[in-house]
């Protein structure tokens, strides 16, 4: 099997997860074979079986139900937070680099008091002060991960600007707008991806850590992370099955916009693209 | 009508941890339209320095200081936006370091379509007809393939003949190539130099040839300018220059060359280096005393041109 044909195999694998986990909360209101809010206190902790395949939670909650409308919260705290962490950091990270002096300087200075925050404590204080909700969550996520990708894409813009083709195209006439659209931001995308999905699978365990401590999505909202928490804590040794479906899909998301961001990475990259082709 | 490009009074120093330090010196000088003319010296002599500062494409750390009149304009005093409209319509730039000089994850065809358009008023279409003819005419046999591919999959020599037609896409009167031929073997270099000669016949562009190849200078240069510590040692018609040296450099120049002898040019003398005459005095091998009191200035060259050398006064 050629490395091209293995790269293709891996990519429809973790596409097809993905694209699985993402459908099952999507369609989560048609897939859910019961009421993820309906309370049943006749039928607490019961194992999995006919009636409830994985199980019920403290409440009498169908945990299937429960698990498959969990990931939406999840998934759409973490696609909103880290693109519109990606997208300031973006815009920051290229004011800085590309020019420098003063700019730079002052956006290094905000950038260094950022980094030295400890993050979990800053979304904690965070969404503290301004309550549990989604508006406070993405806040703080923003607030917490926007240094990260300011930092990457600057040093790439720094590097990029040096490089003799960009003074060549200053040389043709081409403006700032048109050197940063057409020339910086292709060459830093690919480092750009890999840290954005990174950054997903971080922000998918952080809103799973803020729920773990009672901040993040509340109760009776399903979420993966409150799953894991709430009941599992308190009963994982009596009612395991509480733990194991939320975590799997957690490892499992978390995973494969891992492998997709490597494989995204080896596609976008000319160079192996056009060797492969010879 | 092409201007001509006039220089007068040029200073270049940039801000280092170490202080200022000059690159040109009260530089003055015409390139006349219509004609390859050469620009020669040591590295840092400042010669790559005095090419790139004509589109003001200098770091931010250099200050530019005196006039450069291009028809009625001065390059160094006009608003950047006004230049942006002469850079790559009017004067065009052949960068150092070919395969450097091209965007490695953008194809060629929309790289030299990015110069044909760089100026706007030419549609998608009739930019790729033009890359194409563009392409053809540097001897590409493919253009469709070529345009196709990045510049990681060209040779040193095709990079080369890329980079000139890019510099030559927005079709400029005058084209500014800095060191065309550095780094390359002595095939590369006679390509570079068939490429140069084809730029100068097929399209009628004026040039400024910033280098350090001798060779290539008197095979291309109808006039030449020797650069020694950012100031102009020597000036005049090519080969006249290269064959019958009258500086103290230049003539350590031409007699460096393999075919010459290959005899380097000296290191400074200690004892000479603290003085307030010719920058070349510690190093000159027919020095006398007055030389290092005082400066020369421009004196006329047997053959022609200028020399700024005692010898001639």
């Amino acid at each position: 099997m050629t490395l091209r044909n293995r790269q293709n195999l891996k990519l429809a694998a973790v596409s097809a997860v993905l694209l699985a986990l993402i459908g099952m909360t999507v369609l989560a209101p048609w897939l859910a074979p019961c009421d993820p809010l309906a309370i049943d206190m006749s039928n607490c902790l019961a194992p999995p079986g006919r009636a409830h395949l994985l199980g019920t939670d403290a409440l009498g909650r169908d945990v299937l139900s429960r698990v498959i409308h969990g990931g939406r919260a999840s998934l759409l705290l973490a696609a909103a937070a880290t693109s519109l962490s990606m997208c300031a950091g973006l815009v920051i990270g290229i004011a800085a680099g590309y020019c420098g002096g003063i700019v730079d300087a002052a956006i290094t200075g905000v950038s260094n008091i950022f980094q030295g925050l400890p993050g979990m404590v800053v979304m904690i204080a965070l969404v503290g002060v301004l309550g549990s909700n989604t508006r406070s969550i993405i806040l703080a996520l923003v607030l917490t991960s926007w240094v990260g990708f300011s930092r990457l894409v600057r040093g790439e813009v720094l590097k990029i600007k040096a490089e003799p083709y960009i003074e060549g195209m200053r040389g043709l006439g081409a403006g700032h707008l048109r050197i940063i659209l057409r020339h910086v931001m292709p060459n830093i995308r690919t480092n750009l991806i890999i840290l954005f999905t990174t950054r997903v699978g971080r922000v998918i365990l952080s809103v799973a850590g803020l729920s773990y401590l009672s901040l993040g999505i509340q109760p009776p909202t399903p979420d993966w992370g409150e799953m894991i928490s709430g009941t599992a804590r308190r009963y994982f040794r009596s009612a395991p099955h509480l733990l194991w479906a939320p975590g799997i899909c957690i490892i499992l998301l978390t995973l494969s916009i891992h492998v997709l961001g490597d494989l995204l990475r080896d596609r976008l990259d000319v160079k192996q693209d056009a060797v492969k082709e010879l | 009508m092409v201007p001509d490009i006039e220089i007068r009074g040029l200073s270049v120093w940039f801000e280092t941890a170490q202080g200022p330090v000059a690159a040109v010196d009260d530089l003055s000088t015409t390139f006349r339209a219509g004609r390859i003319s050469g620009v020669i010296g040591e590295s840092g002599s400042g010669k790559s320095v005095m090419g790139l500062s004509l589109l003001r494409l200098l770091p931010n750390t250099a200050h530019v200081t005196g006039e450069c009149r291009f028809g009625k304009a001065d390059l160094y005093a006009m608003p950047l936006r006004e230049l942006r409209r002469l850079r790559g319509a009017s004067i065009g730039l052949i960068p150092q370091n070919p395969g450097a000089s091209l965007d490695p994850v953008m194809k060629i065809g929309r790289q030299i379509a990015e110069g044909i358009t760089a100026h706007g008023g030419l549609s998608r279409r009739e930019a790729a007809e033009r890359t194409a003819g563009l392409l053809r005419q540097f001897g590409f046999a493919d253009p469709e393939k070529i345009a196709g591919q990045y510049a990681f999959q060209m040779s040193g020599g095709m990079c080369q003949r890329l980079v000139s037609a890019l510099g030559l896409a927005g079709r400029p009167g005058w084209v500014v190539a800095d060191e065309p031929t550095k780094g390359l073997d002595a095939v590369l270099r006679s390509q570079v130099c068939t490429v140069l000669r084809q730029i100068y016949t097929e399209h009628h562009t004026s040039m400024i040839l910033v280098t350090h190849d001798l060779y290539l200078a008197r095979r291309l240069c109808d006039d030449i300018r020797v650069l020694y510590m950012g100031q102009i040692v020597e000036q005049g018609g090519a080969v006249d220059v290269l064959d019958h040296p009258r500086h103290p450099y230049t003539a350590g120049l031409t007699g460096a060359l393999p075919g010459r002898g290959m005899v380097p040019i000296p290191p400074p003398d200690p004892e000479r280096l603290d003085h307030r005459g010719c920058p070349f005095y510690p190093r000159c091998s027919r020095a006398e005393a007055h030389c290092g009191r005082a400066r020369p200035g421009d004196f006329d060259r047997p053959g022609g041109g200028k020399v700024r050398c005692f010898r001639y006064a």
